[in-house]
């Protein structure tokens, strides 16, 4: 994936207690799906960020009960508008 | 609208989630033409060769319901989601080659309220298949969703208040 030479990163290190049952891949990864989860990375992101395909991000999301798509009360009004809209549109041209 | 058709712009979740449910066909059932950026192709058919989606949506660009289409303006490309699928998706919306973006992650949603951009995700086009009786219960449906490993936590929101 191409990237503009804009695009600026920060590394983060982060020291852990031995007792702590994860890898550093694994802690990583949580910290990722989560991002993603409250978006502050896209899908797209994640997954490049993990070295795995979307399909496969969606579906480690899933397994560490992370919404893939969350809905708000807000995220449901918002879209039920669009929702309608569309509705809407598609009556008009259904129309003779 | 005009004469130009009814067009949706769709990221790859909705895509992934949908062809989980072997569901893909709601979208040409539902809306009369399908686009997708080169870089949603890309990350369901390429990246994640063998993977879901991956068969059924390169299946639906070579039976032509799917088209794949590359933003006129590759500038509109907001910067926080640049060389990504949700930022080509939005892109085909702000160069009005698409009405609606159909996108799941949050990022993608909340920068399409900040550009005012009018968007779907995967659960509503399931909402929106139930009303026109493509879908016959849409709680089984959504629930099936998250056994094939989609999750949606909170589904029974979207089940309440279904017309």
């Amino acid at each position: 994936m191409e990237h503009t030479g804009s695009t600026q990163v920060i590394t983060i290190r982060l020291e852990l207690p031995a007792s702590v049952p994860l890898s550093e891949q694994e802690a990583r990864e949580i910290l990722v799906l989560k991002l993603v989860e409250e978006g502050h990375l896209s899908q797209s992101e994640g997954a490049q960020l993990l070295g795995v395909s979307r399909a496969e991000l969606i579906e480690r999301m899933t397994q560490a009960k992370m919404a893939v798509a969350r809905y708000t009360p807000e995220d449901l009004a918002r879209e039920t508008e669009t929702l309608h809209w569309l509705q809407q549109q598609r009556a008009m041209s259904n129309r003779p | 609208m005009g004469a130009k058709p009814l067009t949706v712009a769709v990221d790859a979740s909705p895509l992934i989630g949908l062809a989980k449910i072997r569901k893909l066909r709601l979208l040409a059932k539902l809306y009369p033409v399908v686009v997708i950026p080169p870089a949603v192709y890309a990350d369901v058919v390429v990246r994640g060769a063998g993977r879901a989606g991956a068969r059924a949506v390169k299946q639906a660009v070579a039976e032509g319901w799917i088209q794949v289409v590359t933003p006129d303006d590759s500038t509109r490309i907001p910067p926080a989601l640049r060389g990504t699928g949700e930022g080509e998706v939005i892109a085909l919306v702000l160069c009005q080659q698409a009405d609606v973006a159909i996108v799941d992650d949050r990022k993608a949603r909340n920068l399409c309220d900040l550009l005012g951009i009018r968007h779907i995700s995967t659960g509503l086009v399931l909402k929106d298949a139930a009303s026109q009786g493509l879908i016959r219960d849409l709680a089984k449906t959504l629930n099936r969703l998250q056994q094939k490993g989609f999750g949606i936590f909170d589904y029974a929101q979207l089940v309440e208040g279904n017309d």
